[in-house]
Parts: structure tokens; sequence; C-alpha cells
């Protein structure tokens, strides 16, 4: 056994252990006693267990690190969620051990450098993904971005976010010479040139797409975000990153003026007090349950996390910061933390230019939708409908949140070639 | 590129720090602020059900308010007479008074554990409340102004405990909630305190403030003589008396409250001699008090001769309070020294005392010579003055009537007193709204509460 896997076991016990104590405390606050509690915390460590196992047997040179972090939110969203809602809990952990599967087969895949030269395949299947919700889709809080597949919904966007962050890896590792020419001459006029431009102006475009077709701000946001992070490790040209600001800048006054659920979302934001019974109710009732919470919190199961609306599926963070305080919360914040430095840690691994992109495209995605939904929550930005990965209620997000970090930890497992 | 992605590493744990940055102020910094959110009544109401809440006596363990079972509904045995100290609670609109200012040690949850975030209780059982308030004594002053508008405050000027603080009209808190449309839009205003929050001109019973400021900071001008002629005209404003009382020393200026004396003392001491001589006694500033109080006002811009004159003998811009007054008096009562004003005697937890209030020294209004000198002048103005139907048989009472006018109709009629006056341990101050004469209308609501609370404490 590799030393980096017993390093794993050791710590994803720990992780392991603070999931079972949060079990504990909301079963010890629970009116009474069901059996079937034990299921939640068996089936998610089982699991993770054997994910372990199975690495070792496959003698990984993974990331030993990343395991046991990622343990630690989707152990204690279960738990959360099971104070809040029994059945949502229970389909949390079907997504759990639907999106282990295919973590542990990304490992087993030999060349991802491969996969570069199929970019503009890649592109496609994602614009498909997003244009896929357009023509079939369905609302849900107001937001048209889900698709029906019989009983199930399912949310396009989430494998879509992937597949461009890959495609643009791929479209942006083939032209690494191209990024560095400083101008496109047509005649007398110079251009940005158009290896830089185009992925900029895709970005722009889809963004306002996202928030004006389909009313997804927090997507749109997201993505433009992917494509910036992603365009400043390939070659950082400010000037063409501060256009692309300015473009998105222009794009979103012209959709507050022009759009009426753009300017609602900031009007909350703005002032969410002056309608704290209407339309600012839920984001007042997040800040007034997070500074509940105090210091230390009012102890799992203890808050009443019931006050404030879409709990289970936005906002579980915010019963988290209510019954853990600030103590409770500033740990769970490290942990994303630092999946994400290891994540970007992954990309690095290897000295291939390709799979750098892809690791720090994966982990900007994870790192901002974090980001964006913590910012939103404490009202440092408007709140969009993303949810914390690995720690709110969603299938889609689980498990394509999943499949990103079975990429990462495919990557930490390269080698560096000369 | 690898340099890239160790920048972009950098930013994100910047961001991440701003996000800890963002939670902390949320949690500490603004927790005090929003936890007292009206949009935060429910889970605050939720917190309550968790626990008995504490009941509430007066000084002789009479029941005020208690609570028989978790989260079970207020009882409150007299309810209208003490809402203006006890105040109210309901899940909907909030709480107010004692309920509201020891809302966390009556539901079981002291501050310290409070502020740690733990809302669930320390103790099944919240925390008692003793008050310093005697029930018989408020129910007397409540029943003395029913029918007005006006406030009177009873306190002890030996330690600032309050013996009764009364606000008329009142409200019935058990049924606030079925009547919070009509009572919180009634003109006259039941949910105000006039007591602590009620801004009146004081009258003539400010020229005690002035004759303070001339025997701290001008004594040589009380061993002058004054002339009175009926009227004295200044730039702007002519001062009225209500008739020629010719030659006066101070004392007599004092028994017969001659406006025209107090106004050329004023003019003497300039506006900020004044001004300096109220904020001895906490004008334009908050009383600190386990109420919610407004700030007396005494303003600090130089003004005209006119002005001037009349915020000598409480007229013009000058605002106070009735709980104002009850402590410029007790000053005076108890040689200079005012005592912080209370409500809680102690606190109780599950029949032993858990905290005891300690009087505290709050200000030093004038020095105890000038505190003897003043006093020995409202005794004068209740043997031989405009306070005379004070007098108790075998009780020298010190005292001063005002008659305040104001924009809205006859002149607020005003008592400030203490008794005994050798050695004080009752203040009383009292105001009736539109009443007119303070000597007709409110002195003798005044009276019968000194006679009362003297019996209440030794």
């Amino acid at each position: 056994m590799k030393a980096s896997r017993q390093t794993e076991r050791a710590l994803l016990g720990g992780a392991i252990a603070i999931g079972w104590l949060a079990f504990g405390l909301s079963w010890l606050a629970a009116p009474v006693w069901e059996p079937q509690a034990f299921f939640y915390p068996a089936a998610i460590s089982l699991a993770l267990y054997l994910v372990h196992l199975s690495l070792r047997a496959m003698e990984s040179g993974a990331d030993e690190l990343l395991l046991p972090l990622l343990t630690v939110p989707l152990f204690l969203g279960v738990a959360t969620l099971y104070r809040l809602d029994r059945a949502s809990a229970f389909w949390q952990v079907i997504w759990i051990l639907s999106g282990l599967g295919p973590l542990l087969l990304l490992q087993m895949v030999t060349d991802i450098r491969a996969w570069r030269d199929h970019w503009l395949l890649l592109l496609l299947l994602a614009l498909g993904c997003l244009a896929s919700t357009l023509l079939f889709g369905i609302e849900v809080y107001g937001a048209k971005s889900w698709l029906k597949l019989g009983p199930m919904r399912f949310q396009p966007s989430e494998p879509a976010k992937i597949l461009l962050a890959l495609a643009l890896a791929g479209y942006l590792s083939r032209r690494k010479e191209l990024l560095l020419v400083r101008f496109w001459q047509l005649g007398p006029i110079k251009l940005p040139h158009p290896a830089y431009f185009g992925p900029l102006a895709l970005a722009v475009a889809l963004t306002l797409l996202l928030m004006v077709v389909q009313r997804d701000l927090g997507t749109g946001l997201l993505l433009f975000g992917l494509f910036v992070c992603e365009l400043f490790v390939a070659a950082p040209r400010l000037d063409y990153l501060l256009l692309g600001f300015l473009a998105l800048g222009a794009g979103g006054m012209v959709s507050y003026r022009l759009f009426n659920h753009v300017q609602t979302r900031i009007n909350i934001w703005l002032h969410p007090w002056d309608q704290a019974a209407g339309q600012g109710y839920q984001v007042v009732q997040a800040l007034l349950a997070i500074s509940a919470g105090g210091l230390l919190g009012a102890g799992l199961g203890q808050g009443s996390p019931q006050h404030i609306p879409a709990i289970t599926t936005d906002l579980t963070f915010v019963a988290w910061c209510e019954e853990t305080g600030l103590a409770g919360s500033i740990a769970l914040i490290v942990v994303y933390m630092l999946l994400s430095q290891r994540g970007l840690k992954a990309a690095l691994a290897s000295n291939d230019d390709f799979l750098t992109l892809v690791g720090v495209g994966l982990t900007s995605l994870f790192t901002l939708q974090s980001l964006v939904i913590l910012g939103g929550a404490l009202r440092l930005i408007p709140l969009t409908g993303v949810t914390l990965p690995l720690f709110n209620y969603g299938g889609s997000s689980l498990v394509s949140t999943l499949f990103s970090f079975g990429l990462i930890l495919r990557l930490s497992a390269e080698e560096r070639s000369s | 590129m690898r340099a890239n992605v160790q920048r972009l590493q950098k930013v994100f744990i910047c961001v991440f720090l701003l996000i800890v940055l963002a939670l902390t102020n949320l949690t500490v910094f603004q927790r005090d602020k929003l936890m007292a959110s009206p949009y935060n009544n429910q889970r605050v109401a939720g917190w309550d059900n968790q626990s008995i809440r504490g009941g509430i006596f007066d000084r002789h363990g009479e029941v005020l308010a208690v609570t028989d079972k978790k989260g079970g509904p207020r009882v409150y045995p007299a309810g209208y007479d003490l809402a203006p100290i006890i105040g109210y609670l309901d899940p909907k609109i909030g709480a107010a008074g004692l309920e509201a200012r020891y809302g966390a040690e009556l539901s079981g949850r002291p501050p310290f554990w409070a502020a740690l975030g733990l809302n669930f209780p320390l103790a099944v059982q919240g925390e008692d409340l003793v008050l310093t308030v005697s029930l018989s004594l408020q129910r007397e002053a409540m029943r003395l102004l029913a029918g007005r508008r006006g406030a009177a405050i009873v306190l002890d000027p030996r330690t600032g405990a309050v013996l009764a603080l009364a606000s008329q009209p009142s409200f019935e808190p058990s049924k606030l909630a079925k009547q919070w449309e009509s009572i919180s839009h009634d003109k006259a205003a039941p949910l105000l305190n006039r007591a602590t929050q009620g801004l009146y001109p004081p009258g003539s019973t400010l020229k005690v403030v002035t004759l303070a400021a001339v025997l701290s900071q001008r004594p040589e001008l009380a061993a002058n003589n004054y002339h009175c002629p009926g009227q004295l005209t200044l730039p702007g404003y002519t001062v009225h008396c209500s008739q020629a009382h010719g030659e006066l020393d101070l004392a007599s200026a004092l028994a017969v409250s001659c406006n025209v004396t107090f106004s050329q003392l004023g003019l003497k001491l300039g506006n900020n001699a004044l001004a300096k001589q109220a904020e001895r006694a906490f004008f334009n500033n908050d009383i600190p008090f386990e109420l919610p109080t407004a700030k007396s006002s005494w303003p600090q811009q130089n003004v005209g001769d006119g002005e001037t004159a009349q915020r000598a003998i409480g007229q013009g811009q000058v605002l106070t309070t009735p709980l104002q007054m009850a402590l410029v008096t007790a000053g005076i009562a108890n040689g200079g020294m005012i005592y912080q004003p209370y409500l809680v005697q102690e606190r109780r937890l599950g029949g032993r005392i858990s905290a005891r209030t300690k009087p505290q020294k709050m200000a030093e209004f004038v020095s105890p010579k000038v505190a003897a000198a003043i006093t020995d002048m409202m005794i004068e103005v209740t043997k031989h003055g405009t306070g005379r139907g004070a007098a108790l048989s075998e009780i020298k009472v010190a005292g001063k009537t005002g008659t305040a006018e104001n924009p809205h109709g006859a002149p607020h009629a005003w008592y400030i007193g203490f008794a005994p006056a050798e050695k004080p341990r009752v203040v009383v101050a009292v105001i009736v709204e539109n009443a007119g004469s303070g000597a007709a209308a409110a002195l003798p609501l005044a009276r019968t509460l000194l006679q009362l609370a003297l019996k209440e404490v030794s």
C-alpha cells in the first residue's frame, strides 16, 4: 500500500467520524428515535470506504487529501438535510452513491490527453445541453433550466458546465502561440486576436443568454467566471479580460433595463429590508438565521430554519450556520477553500497545458459556485439559485460535481514528464 | 502558466477570507441589532416555547406577570396598570418594556449564553424578576391619572429605585394583538410611555435648574434682591408675571415662582451656563435605564435674549421627560448626587437570587451645600408659596409647581417634590397634559402619591 493511501485512510476515518457526530447530535434533538436513521450515515461511510479501497487496489497515486475533504461536506450536508427533510436526505444519499461510480470509473481512464482534440465536439454537446432546455425545458422557481425525463427532473446546465470547461481547455491549449499575438490586423483596423476574442465573446453571449432567456443568473455568472479563469491562466492579457468585463457589464446594464426578473433580483439585493415581508423575505430570513447562530450556534436540530424558503435546495448552508454558529461555518468554509487549493494543485501535477487547463476549469467552477452562493446568502452579491456544491440537495449538481472531482482526482495522479 | 495558477490560488483564498469576514460581521457585530428585528419575532417566539418564561413580581411579591407551562399564555393580573413598565410580549408583534429588555433572562438564556448563539435554554424555567415597583402605589398613580393624558414617577432618591412609573392612557397587554390596529393608530398614543419618552416643556419646575446654576456657578447673584414690575420686555419676547411681585430675594422669588426674576437670572448666566448645569443632570444625554428613554434637550447654540430668558423659566426650546425632572429632583433631595434609576431589584432562578441590582451613582448635579440651599427654598414653596397644597401633617415637603405653556391648548400641569424634606426618602414628578395650573391639577395627585409612598419605604 502506498504511503499516500495510508494517510487517506486515516483522514477519511476522521472525516467519517465528524459525520457520525453530526448525525448523533441530530438524533438527540429529534423527538422520536427512528432505527432506519442508521441507513444514512452507514451508506455514506461504506460507499466512501469502498472508494478508498478501490483507489488502493488500483495503486492510484492520486492526492490523498481530496477524498477525505470531499467526505466532510457530503456527510454534513446529508446530516443537515436529514434534520430538515427526510425525503431529500434519502435521495441525496442515492445521488452520492450514483456520483461515486463515475468518480471511480474516471480513475481507470488511461489517457485524458486524447480528449483535447475533440474540443469542438465537446463544445457542441455543451451548447446542445443548454439549448435543449430552451426547447423542452420546464420552469422551476422562475428559471427555465430543467428537463423532465420521465419521473425525474434534470438540469442540463450541470453537464454543460463541465463540457464547456473541457472544450475551452482543449481550444486554448491548441492555440497557445496565437494567444500571445497582440493584435489581429484587418486592413487598417486592429482587433483583439480571435484566439482570445472568440472565447470571450462566447462567454459574454452565453452568460447573457442564460440570464435573460433561461432566467438563470447564477449559472450565467459561473460560466463567465469559468472562461475568465481559464483565459487568465492560459495567457493573462488584462486588456482583453477588461474588455470582456466591460462587455458583460454593458450587457448586464441593458438586461437590467429590459428585463423585470433581473431588476427584481438586484433590487432585493440592494434593499432587502424595505421588502422584508415580500420579495426580500428569503434574503432577510437567511441573514437573520446566519446571525442567530452567534459564535457556537444553536446546536444541530435546535435552530429554526423552517422560516427560510428553499432551504434544502439553495440555502442548506444557512441552516448549518444557524445550528453550528460562526465556528461551524468557518470550519466548513475552510474545507471548501482546501478543496479549491488541492484542485489547483492537481492541475499542476503534470506539465501538460491541456490537463492544467482542465484542472483549472473544473476547480474554478467548483470554487466560483461555492463563492456565488455563499456571497449571495451573506448579501455580498445578489442571491441566485445555484447550489452549494456537495452540500445542498440537488441530484444533477451532486453527480456532476462528483464527476468533476473524479477528473481532478485523476489529474492529481498524473506524473510530470520531461 | 504555473505562475498564473498560483496567482489564481491566491485570488481564491482572498475571496474565501472575505466570506469569513462577512460571516463574522453578521454573527458577532450585527447580531444584537438583527435579533431585535421585527422579522425575527417568530424565531424568538420559538425560542420562548422551549422554556417556562419567568414571572415578574412587585417589591412585596405580588404577581405582575406569570406563565404556567412551556409556551403557555402570559397572564398579567394588573395588565393595564403595569403596561408602561412591563410592556407586552407577542409572537407576531414582538415585545416591549421589561418583557423585551429582560427577554433572554426571562426565557432562561442568560446574556453570556445567548451571545454564544446557544438558543436552547440553559434551564427549563426562566428567571423571575423582582421589581422595585409597588403594585398598590402604581395602581393608585394610574387611577389618579385615569381619564387624562399624563405621567407620574415615584422613586427613592437614595438608590434610584423606581416605586411607580405611570403613563396614561395605557393598554391591556393580553388583548394587544387583537386590538393592534386600533391601538397603534390611536391619537392618544397609549403605546407611548409618557414617563420616559414624552417630551414636554417643563415650565416653572425648571426654575430649580436655573437656581442650581446660579448657586453653583454665580453664588454672588444669590445675595442680591430683585425687583419685579410684573413684566420684562426683551427683544422678541415679553416675560409676564401674574402680578407685580415688587422687591424679592431669591427664596421668595422661587416661592411665588416669579418669572421676571428668573428670566433676569437666566440672562445674567447666559445660555451656556444654564445648558451646562442641565447637562449635569443628563439633559442632551441618554439616561441609562431599563426602558427606552427620550433625550431631554437644552439646545447649545447661541440664542437671543428673549429665548434665553424663556429657557430659564422652562419655556422656549427646552424639552424634558418626566423621568428627567424626577432625576433633577432626586439630585437635590440626595445632597446633589443622582442615582441611576432602576426597576429590577433582583433576578431569581428557582427561588435563589441569581443577580441583584446595586444602586449606582449616575451624576453629581450640585454640591451638597447647594442642594441644601435649594431644598430650603423648596420647603418655602410648600410653606408660603405656590405649593402650599402639598403640605402633609407632621412631614415637611419640598416641592415646585409648574404650569407649562404649550402649542397644543391649555397649559400642562407639573409638580416635582420630595419628602421628608430633612431626610428625603421619596421623590415624585407628575405631569398632567393640558390640565391648567400645576398647583391645582398636578399637586393634589403628587401629594397623595407622596403620602402613600412614604409608607412603602422607611
